[in-house]
């Protein structure tokens, strides 16, 4: 039942559904056996025991082995960057007994320096994912931030996925994975409103990161900074799976430059808001550009007029370029390419691992976003 | 008169406040600079090359340099923008952190790249690099802010100064910047320190002067600031009370790696105990600043400076030990003495180990010995400033192993490997009450395995931005120097006694173990 590879890592199948009941006691046991073990390889390796460092508890929930693959890799990735303990739910099928089993790794790095991490891969049939706080809460790390990361599409209503976030102190969806982006955002909008004490973000809005921050960037300068409140209209082109990216953006911007909804209107690949500013209308397109890629194509903002106008543009170049440009109203047009790769999941999870706390620019992006979906609704019956 | 009042504080909360970004809230850049066209004095340089031009490529990489951001080459040496734009490639493709290099990128960065030949001490070369800055600025909106670094040898910091102040350089529209950044050595004693203040003062204010010292970007030195005055654990024992000392060490296992024409002009004292020791040494001892802006945490460094007890020159015997290295081995090869080293006279006295005990008289500190030490070729390159913490006042455990106990020790590491640990003891699992050290460490590298910026990329983006909380101010400058001149002064008082030496490859000479063993203590061996 237990194998322990030569290097510096380990894996013990605790329970293998063998009718033995799962339990903390049973699985801490194991875990301070595999780290002595894991010590004593690299005491012979190293001549030293490794120092471990663990900055946070990641609970994963993933069904199917798509997901499965895709949070292992994920971790795998993650592990480099930040030393943790991850808690890996498979929700199975029901009726099925629950499984555990433990598995920790360190990494080298140079100067005998080492970076740990450990997994306890829980596998709970999905009816009876109500019994799994018992199993987490005791298992989570005291005093380093806990976060959950829903791999796959989630039902925000359901009893199972409102009893795990229980023990959560913040979620982490990834709206591309549900069929209708936005409508996803509105409910977990709804979610977070609700009466739970956890906090959310979705990885489309760490993957719009990059350029939001090319577009703050554009208004740092002092002839643009100025037009900030009399921005006319904005023009984002998305690829199909951006939409969520595209809306966020929008959120972004309108919640950040105090513009509201007067009205919403959609056809088969475009959304345009009317919002209201303190200066006047502002018109913002969203785009289906229907492009093979898979992010943010576009962005376009038309600031001031005559005399005092600026134009910025951020626009996808290639799959890891992007150009800002930025034209103001007496000065040649200015152009810079940057470096823009997407991020890879692991990286995009590294980035909101770094935020333990509520992030109200997110949150009142979504709020923003679940009011045009509201507004879209009622518009369309 | 009322009604009015109200409206117009009701327009100002409706307002978009103009002077931040409100797109920027959240991000974890908090700004980017204005436009601006820096202007590299000496770009012909190896700093420009090694240090400068890397740096700002990794920053532009970073989308933290704004559209339209110029640079100019200014030196001798005759050559075109093509040729600079060329050499510059070479110089990231060797040395940036970020390689390969990424060709895009590099091309819109190079665009801002252009090199104005002319002598440091030509007038009308300053005349044409006015005229071309003011071009930039027309087609690359660079609105007039400057921000210019001397990257020479200190012998043209003058002419420079003096002929930006005559050409209207230091000067420009209102909203606009006109920033100096000044490389160290500040000086080479404390009145060409303060001539050389006076100079750059008579042309820029001081607001606008940024002096350089490289240690100050380095990630682990601001987590100083941090540990210190982030955790409420530590601060309470961080005095007399329970300190016992404080080891400071900044070693290098290299030689003077061709420098020796200026190192043996110089000195361990003057090259690294001026600026980074005692920078390293405000920053363990101040006081919490009333907020972490530049101004209120220099005044508390300054304060300290000003509370170390001079050395006399009478006293310098008694408080410091200066050697050098004479041959050994450096990682099983064998290497020369400092006397056998390129340009340096056979008889040189030049100090290439020093070390210090100082006081810092002041309530917290009062009594408490500072030791720093600095030397070339020693076993290892490391930095780390170590608080070695009072014994417990009652040893309950007596025999054996007890009474060979060592006391706590929290070591903050520097470079290579950055980090903070705690030695504390431990009883050994067993029947009998045996006690061992045992150290608790924390790594960056093992908790956040994110690459630090180098110190330079932080340096010239901080200047940038115009805070200048990790620059030198002129008063920490000159009172740093004044405790190094009294030492100068001590030690020249002493030519006649002979220069200890210690063996390359070794942690410095007997006569620094000496120093501390006669007080009951020991030298740290990082």
């Amino acid at each position: 039942m237990m194998s322990t590879k030569a290097t510096p890592s380990g894996h013990i199948d605790v329970f293998s559904g063998d009718g033995e009941r799962v339990s903390v006691d049973g699985i801490s046991r194991e875990l301070n056996r595999l780290w002595a073990d894991i010590s004593r390889q690299v005491e012979e390796q190293q001549g030293h025991v490794p120092l471990r460092t663990t900055i946070l508890t990641l609970v994963v929930v993933a069904r199917g082995r798509l997901e499965m693959r895709q949070a292992h890799e994920a971790l795998r990735g993650l592990a480099e960057q930040l030393p943790s303990r991850a808690i890996v739910i498979e929700v199975g099928k029901p009726g099925t007994p629950f499984d555990a089993a433990i598995s920790a790794n360190c990494r080298m790095l140079a100067a005998g320096r080492a970076t740990c991490y450990e997994v306890i891969e829980i596998r709970a049939p999905s009816d009876r994912l109500e019994a799994l706080p018992s199993l987490l809460v005791p298992l989570e790390l005291y005093d380093v931030p806990s976060f959950m990361w829903w791999v796959g599409d989630v039902d925000f209503e359901s009893a199972g996925f409102r009893r795990l976030t229980q023990s959560a102190e913040r979620i982490i969806i990834d709206s591309s994975r549900f069929d209708a982006a936005p409508d996803a955002l509105a409910d977990f909008e709804a979610f977070l409103e609700g009466d739970t004490i956890c906090t959310g973000t979705d990885l489309n809005w760490a993957r719009s990161t990059s350029w939001r921050e090319l577009i703050a960037q554009s208004f740092d300068h002092p002839l643009t900074q100025g037009l900030l409140d009399r921005v006319q209209r904005v023009e984002i082109g998305f690829d199909p799976s951006a939409e969520a990216q595209a809306m966020l953006i929008a959120g972004w911007l309108a919640t950040r430059l105090n513009w509201s909804i007067s009205e919403a209107t959609q056809s088969r690949n475009e959304t345009t808001l009317r919002l209201r500013s303190r200066t006047g209308d502002v018109i913002v397109t969203l785009t289906n550009t229907s492009a093979a890629g898979v992010g943010l194509r576009s962005v376009r903002i038309l600031a001031g007029s005559g005399s005092r106008s600026a134009r910025i543009a951020v626009r996808r170049r290639s799959d890891d370029l992007a150009a800002v440009s930025v034209e103001v109203a007496g000065i040649p047009r200015q152009e810079r390419v940057v470096r823009d790769r997407q991020p890879t999941l692991h990286e995009l999870i590294g980035q909101e691992l770094l935020v333990h706390t509520r992030d109200p620019v997110f949150d009142e992006a979504l709020d923003f976003v679940s009011g045009v979906v509201t507004t879209l609704r009622s518009q369309h019956g | 008169m009322t009604i009015s009042s109200r409206a117009s504080t009701i327009h100002e909360v409706e307002t978009l406040d103009a002077s931040t970004n409100p797109l920027r809230e959240g991000l974890l850049i908090e700004r980017t600079p204005e436009p601006f066209a820096m202007v590299i004095f000496g770009a012909s340089g190896d700093l420009t090359r090694r240090k400068l031009i890397p740096a700002l490529y990794n920053l532009a990489l970073e989308r933290l340099l704004p559209v339209g951001f110029s640079i100019v080459g200014f030196a001798r040496q005759e050559m075109s923008t093509h040729t600079f734009r060329a050499k510059m490639r070479e110089a990231v493709d060797e040395f940036s952190r970020r390689r390969p290099v990424d060709d895009a990128v590099w091309s819109s960065f190079a665009e801002g790249l252009s090199y104005v030949r002319g002598d440091f001490t030509d007038a009308d070369a300053y005349e044409r690099l006015n005229a071309h800055l003011s071009q930039i600025d027309q087609e690359r909106g660079t609105l007039g802010n400057r921000l210019h670094y001397l990257a020479t040898p200190p012998d043209f910091y003058d002419d420079i100064i003096e002929n930006l102040g005559a050409k209207g350089m230091n000067d420009g529209p209102e909203s606009t910047w006109q920033r100096i950044i000044v490389e160290k050595p500040f000086g080479h004693d404390l009145e060409s320190a303060m001539a050389l203040n006076a100079t750059v003062n008579r042309v820029f204010d001081e607001r606008d002067v940024y002096r350089i010292d490289h240690y100050l970007g380095k990630e682990t030195v601001q987590n100083i600031i941090a540990f210190r005055f982030a955790n409420g654990i530590f601060e309470p024992l961080w005095n007399r009370q329970y300190v016992d000392h404080v080891q400071i060490t900044v070693a290098e296992s290299i030689g003077i790696e061709g420098r020796g024409g200026y190192y043996d002009q110089t000195g361990a004292l003057r090259d690294m105990v001026q600026n980074h020791l005692m920078q390293l040494l405000t920053l363990v001892a101040m006081e919490p600043p009333v907020e972490m802006m530049a101004d209120p945490v220099r005044d508390e460094k300054v304060k300290v400076l000003r509370a170390v007890r001079p050395i006399r020159p009478d006293l310098a015997r008694r408080f410091t030990v200066r050697a050098q290295y004479r041959a050994g081995f450096e990682a099983g090869e064998p290497v020369p003495g400092y006397r056998e080293e390129d340009r340096v006279d056979p008889d040189s006295r030049t100090e290439t180990y020093v070390a210090l005990k100082l006081f810092v008289d002041n309530w917290r500190w009062a009594g408490v010995p500072f030791y720093l030490r600095t030397g070339k070729r020693l076993p290892k390159r490391t930095s780390e400033i170590a608080i070695q913490f009072k014994r417990a006042p009652h040893l309950l455990f007596s025999g054996g192993s007890i009474d060979r106990m060592e006391p706590n020790v929290l070591t903050l590491d520097i470079q290579p490997d950055e980090g903070i640990s705690l030695k504390f003891a431990v009883k050994v699992p067993g029947p009998m009450m045996n006690l061992r050290s045992v150290h608790m460490g924390f790594q960056y590298g093992t908790s956040f395995n994110i690459q630090s910026p180098d110190a330079y990329e932080r340096l010239l983006l901080d200047a940038l931005l115009g805070d200048p909380t990790l620059f030198t101010r002129r008063d920490e400058v000159e009172t740093a120097w004044t405790i190094v001149n009294d030492i100068m002064t001590g030690w020249a008082r002493m030519q006649a006694s002979p220069l200890p030496t210690y063996e390359a490859g070794t942690w410095g000479p007997p006569e620094a173990d000496a120093f501390l063993s006669m007080e009951g203590r020991s030298w740290r061996q990082p």
